[in-house]
């Protein structure tokens, strides 16, 4: 006993040691966060003398893209760094990471106090929760000061929405503002049976084609689904995700009610989850529908006859480059519009960190990439005759002896390039009035009230942690119709109860009114 | 050595002149010590006072110091859902069934293949039964899930040719707490069969040779010098996996079932639930909350076991 | 026994053949039970897709295609330096944590050494506590300047409490204070008498933190997340672990939900590629692995001491 006690005085002595050198590294590093602040502070002043002699030394900005890390990169850097130097004085040093690490990477990054002028921050990798940590700048000025381009050329819901208090925190990427949960069929297959589409309303209606699909075509899937993806493309046309797809505290879509809900108990979930259960039963739905991970090569074998998919115009002809035949994109609800809201508007954004050493050049750049064409094409394709070459005025394709494995750049997905995508070169694959389509298609998404309000889940973290793992072990299998929704429900209903739901969809409530009566 | 010893005397500090004195009879130990010991300090011990956070309402702008405390409020999460008691108890469960069977069948696999005639056997047996070990829990759970899922081995071929029912594994929870620990340890098994043979390999040929004098039979002789040499190693390995009682093999939990929310009665553990909380907000404070009463926990029962162990014999205490 | 007593002393201090026999038939099923799965990623790996999607998984695909080794093959250039990467890892790695290992568990296992206690403590309480990943990163890459650095591959796992207590334990029973005191007597100093008796009476132990100490670093990948950024640096798990990622991201609903990743992003091959990563990121050390037990763990091998 006497040992332990030994031990454990020694123990307290080393961790006292521990505490005053920590409290040392504490000193010098608020120290040093001190002196940094003095020296951002600082920084803009000297910055505007640069700005107006105009001559100053290139400064390097540090950004942080999502895309692959490829060989070429440091060719295309330089090429890019050529433009910037011309255009607003700066160069670039691009930091490319991908699905693999991007969103640790991010985390990492900015919680390290690393300076990082421009960042690719989308909604859906905790940008509210990085926003509520202080994480990112206020825009507003900057974009005053240098962002004339961004205003003149993107749609004017998108600078609405990535905002937390009335003030602006990230620049979205320019592109499909929204997107309708629908279907993919493939087309041999619509057209060997004369399915006639045109008297589709609701899901509902293409249950005869899969009856005879079921009869007629042994070895073919009449409906695809993996892991219940039906169920969240579906949904999407009534609702909007407040939080995560695991948590079904959703605002309803509509253009004039502010309502906020919980998704399980709404009629269209009911319906649309019975259906999905009953196509289960009837063999319409692959019978590993629960637990598949990839439908894709399943999709690309032929061996599915419809699937659902988020459609926006050219859907099916992008799908066809991937699928390898042709297929059909149809609503899965005939009356239903597009419909913008905030998740649309912010699913990829650019930021600049607190941390930024030029937040001035920092939104330059992100002007840059709204207004020059040569700029955005280098950062989404690469080198024009090196990576790509024209084939038209603005088509593009492969590089002669250059194809999508031993090509140095590519693989990027552009959405994620931040800008306006619209300066973006087509592929030769791709439809030459794309843009244009598209354009129509933004001009008539209704865009929710709410735009401009984001849910700031702080005040409920707590629950919706909870509800998360809730919406993941109970929601989930009621959601992809493997059990039966009334004798499961009431489970699930108690569950999230527990979780404190109802203090969610309260909060998110509360703070919509208030966005609403505020901007009045 | 004289000299210091004056210099010591004179210090009134009584823990202090121990210390010294500790310092100068063992001064190739101490600066054999060392290295490692600095490492360990930077890599494990600086890092550590950032576990504050837990207890702060955590933003970058004030950064680990600054940031305000908001007192527990980070840990309620963990206690919020109607499953916590099964959480807890799937946890702790599993853990203990992995401790004990990893321990039994470990030492007597390692104990029948050290008696094996042929050597060679022996060896190729035992890098055999290492391979799974190098297989990522993904990969696993892909074998796993190609015995199992509907269009699976078992109801394609298996239940079909014996009569049996096809059964949809991935719907029903009750089978799981016999396929985890079949699966951990087909996979994990071979560690501890190193661990122990190395054991094993260390004893004194000389102590066997006497038995065999004394007329020992093999079951005797593993129960009077192999299974005694072996306890301390036992006892080790055990009170580390004590440690981390409330801590699981992620993938395991996660991938094996193929993250199916119907079989979480039986499958989810701490970290899958943590897991699953904080993917969407990667909350610092909640994150690092988590961790904190995982090691809390674990820490307690280490030094209850410990101070077990040193009831029962004090020279077979870890520290 | 009065049989065997007239046998030699090794013979009758063996097994009888029945046993040895039933033991081998059961370790032999059981190992088929090991090896079979590979054998069946293997030959999943070279199934073409289509066949997969008709039959599933089998052991005789009915039609076998390469292409998903050729699709990892495309820059091999890239795949061998990973390869070289890792395996240089794994040498420089092993050796030092050997080294450090031995030299924080040899003072704490002798009895005369006073405070072994608290140091023991010292390294088990790092197992049970830890200050969160952020903080140690940014301790790392902020106030120790090492982003990017190769050398992270290797320092964070050069001394765990795992191997430090075990190799303790290793030594507190295989090295009898008698023999420590009498080399002393002989005026062996504690440093020569930890390379002259210490190390050459550990060789099991060596070898086995060794393995593990190999099959840590070979496994690894996230290290290589954490801290590396060139693409120069990345070992072959990580290379694999990319890979895998960018698939599950691409499948996911998070990324479904966006709708609007570019089809060109989502051409990617399905299981075939992930069971031919398995293989790559097994393959070279199951095949390293019989020389281990040859040479680097010839004091591990069974028997080796005893026979």
């Amino acid at each position: 006993m006497s040992k332990m006690k030994r031990t454990g005085s020694l123990v307290l002595a080393v961790m006292l040691v521990f505490t005053l050198v920590l409290a040392g590294c504490g000193g010098s590093k608020q120290q040093a966060a001190s002196e940094e602040k003095k020296a951002e502070t600082a920084a803009p002043a000297a910055e505007k003398k640069a700005d107006t002699a105009d001559a100053g030394k290139a400064v390097e900005l540090n950004a942080y893209f999502l895309a692959p890390q490829v060989k070429d990169l440091p060719l295309v850097q330089e090429e890019i760094n050529k433009e910037l130097k011309a255009k607003i004085n700066a160069t670039v040093k691009l930091n490319y990471f991908f699905w693999d690490s991007y969103q640790d990477k991010q985390r990492l990054v900015i919680a390290s106090g690393e300076p990082i002028d421009v960042m690719f921050a989308p909604s859906w990798w905790g940008f509210s929760n990085y926003v509520a940590q202080k994480a990112f700048q206020p825009l507003d000025d900057l974009l005053a000061k240098h962002g004339k381009d961004i205003v003149a050329n993107i749609h004017p819901a998108y600078l609405k929405a990535p905002k937390f208090d009335g003030v602006l925190y990230g620049i979205p990427t320019a592109k499909d503002m929204t997107g309708v949960g629908g279907v993919l069929v493939n087309k041999a297959l619509a057209e060997k049976y004369n399915f006639d589409f045109s008297t589709v309303k609701t899901p509902k209606d293409f249950e005869p084609m899969f009856k005879v699909i079921k009869e007629k075509e042994p070895g073919v899937v009449p409906f695809l689904s993996t892991k219940g993806d039906q169920m969240v493309y579906f949904m999407q046309n009534f609702y909007e995700i407040l939080c995560s797809v695991e948590v079904p505290v959703s605002m309803r879509k509509s253009a004039d009610k502010v309502e906020v809900v919980n998704v399980y108990e709404q009629p269209e979930f009911i319906e649309a989850v019975k259906m999905s259960r009953e196509w289960y039963n009837k063999g319409y739905i692959n019978k590993d529908s629960a637990t598949i991970q990839d439908g894709m090569p399943i999709k690309k074998a032929q061996k599915a006859f419809m699937w659902a998919e988020q459609l926006k115009p050219g859907k099916a002809e992008e799908m066809e480059a991937q699928l390898g035949y042709k297929v059909l994109q149809f609503n899965a609800y005939a009356d239903v519009k597009p419909f913008a809201n905030t998740n649309d508007l912010t699913n990829s954004m650019l930021a600049i960190p607190r941390t930024a050493k030029n937040p001035d050049k920092a939104m330059a750049f992100i002007n840059e990439l709204f207004v020059n064409k040569k700029l955005k094409n280098l950062m989404s394709w690469g080198i024009e005759g090196k990576h790509y070459k024209k084939i038209g005025e603005n088509q593009i394709d492969f590089a002669d002896g250059v194809n999508a494995q031993n090509s140095g750049y590519t693989g990027m997905a552009q959405w994620s390039m931040g800008g306006n995508q619209f300066l973006d070169y087509l592929w030769a694959n791709e439809s030459p009035d794309k843009w244009k389509k598209m354009k129509e298609f933004n001009d008539s998404a209704v865009i929710s009230k709410t735009v401009g309000w984001i849910f700031n889940q702080d005040p409920v973290k707590t629950e919706v942690a909870a509800l998360n793992t809730v919406g993941k072990n109970l929601g989930e299998p009621l959601a992809r119709g493997v059990v039966d929704y009334d004798t499961h429900y009431p489970k699930v209903k108690a569950a999230l109860e527990k979780a404190g739901i109802k203090k969610v969809i309260d909060e998110a409530q509360k703070q919509a009114n208030d966005f609403i009566a505020k901007n009045k | 050595m004289s000299n210091m010893n004056t210099v010591l005397e004179k210090k009134p500090i009584k823990f202090k002149s121990g210390f010294l004195k500790e310092l100068s009879t063992n001064k190739a130990l101490f600066l054999m010590i060392l290295p490692p010991f600095i490492l360990v300090f930077i890599n494990y011990y600086l890092p550590m006072f950032g576990a504050i956070i837990a207890f702060k309402n955590f933003n970058y702008e004030d950064g680990f110091l600054k940031s305000p405390w908001s007192g527990l409020q980070n840990f309620e999460f963990l206690f919020k859902t109607k499953d916590a008691w099964e959480i807890t108890r799937n946890t702790i469960g599993y853990n203990l069934a992995f401790i004990v069977l990893n321990l039994v069948i470990a030492v007597t696999v390692a104990l029948i293949l050290n008696e094996l005639r042929s050597k060679f056997l022996a060896k190729f047996f035992q890098s055999v039964i290492f391979l799974p070990y190098f297989l990522s829990w993904v990969v696993v759970a892909y074998l796993v899930y190609s015995v199992l899922s509907p269009n699976g081995l078992y109801n394609m071929s298996i239940a079909p040719m014996l009569n049996l029912m096809p059964i949809d594994w991935y719907t029903a929870p009750e089978y799981w707490p016999f396929i985890l620990p079949v699966v951990n340890i087909w996979k994990n098994i071979g560690y501890g069969i190193v661990l122990y043979l190395a054991g094993i390999t260390g004893i004194d040929p000389e102590y066997y040779e006497a038995a065999v004098l004394d007329g020992a039979n093999k079951i005797q002789q593993i129960k009077a010098i192999t299974i005694p040499f072996l306890v301390p190693l036992m006892i080790v390995t055990t009170l580390m996996a004590l440690g981390n009682i409330f801590r699981s093999d992620f993938g395991l939990f996660y991938q094996v079932p193929m993250q199916q929310g119907l079989l979480q009665p039986t499958t989810g553990v701490l970290d899958t639930y943590i897991y699953n909380a904080l993917i969407s907000s990667g909350d610092l404070g909640m994150s690092s909350a988590a961790g904190f009463y995982q090691s809390v926990v674990g820490f307690i029962l280490v030094l209850l076991a410990n101070w077990g162990v040193g009831k029962i014999s004090e020279e077979h205490k870890i520290f | 026994m009065t049989t065997k007593a007239l046998e030699s002393t090794f013979e009758s201090n063996s097994i009888s053949k029945t046993s040895n026999l039933i033991f081998n038939i059961l370790f032999s099923i059981y190992c088929i039970a090991c090896i079979a799965p590979l054998v069946l990623i293997f030959m999943v790996s070279i199934t073409s897709e289509i066949s997969l999607i008709e039959n599933g998984y089998s052991f005789f695909p009915s039609e076998i295609n390469f292409s998903t080794y050729k699709y990892l093959f495309y820059d091999p250039e890239k795949i061998l330096t990973a390869y070289g990467v890792t395996i240089a890892v794994c040498v420089i790695g092993t050796i030092l944590s050997v080294l450090l290992t031995m030299m924080y568990a040899y003072p704490i296992s002798r009895k005369s050494f006073k405070y072994r206690n608290f140091f023991a403590f010292f390294m088990f309480f790092t197992m049970l506590f830890q200050g969160g990943l952020v903080p140690w990163y940014i301790l790392y890459t902020k106030y120790l300047q090492m982003k990017d650095n190769p050398a992270m591959l290797v320092i964070p796992a050069l001394i765990t409490a795992f191997n430090v207590l075990i190799v303790r334990t290793f030594f507190s029973l295989n090295l009898p204070d008698s023999i420590l005191e009498s080399a002393k007597i002989d005026g062996a100093s504690e440093f020569a008498t930890f390379i002259k008796i210490v190390i050459p009476l550990s060789k099991p132990v060596i070898a086995t933190i060794g393995l593990f100490s190999v099959l840590a670093y070979w496994n690894d990948w996230y290290l290589c997340l954490l801290f590396i950024n060139s693409t120069k640096y990345y070992n072959i798990q990580f290379s694999m672990y990319q890979a895998l990622r960018s698939i599950e991201y691409l499948t996911s609903s998070q990324a479904a939900s966006m709708g609007n990743a570019s089809a060109e992003l989502m051409k990617i091959p399905g299981e075939t590629l992930r069971m031919a990563m398995a293989i790559l990121g097994v393959g070279p050390i199951v095949f390293a692995y019989p020389f281990f037990q040859k040479y680097f763990i010839k004091g591990l091998t069974i028997g080796a001491v005893k026979g």
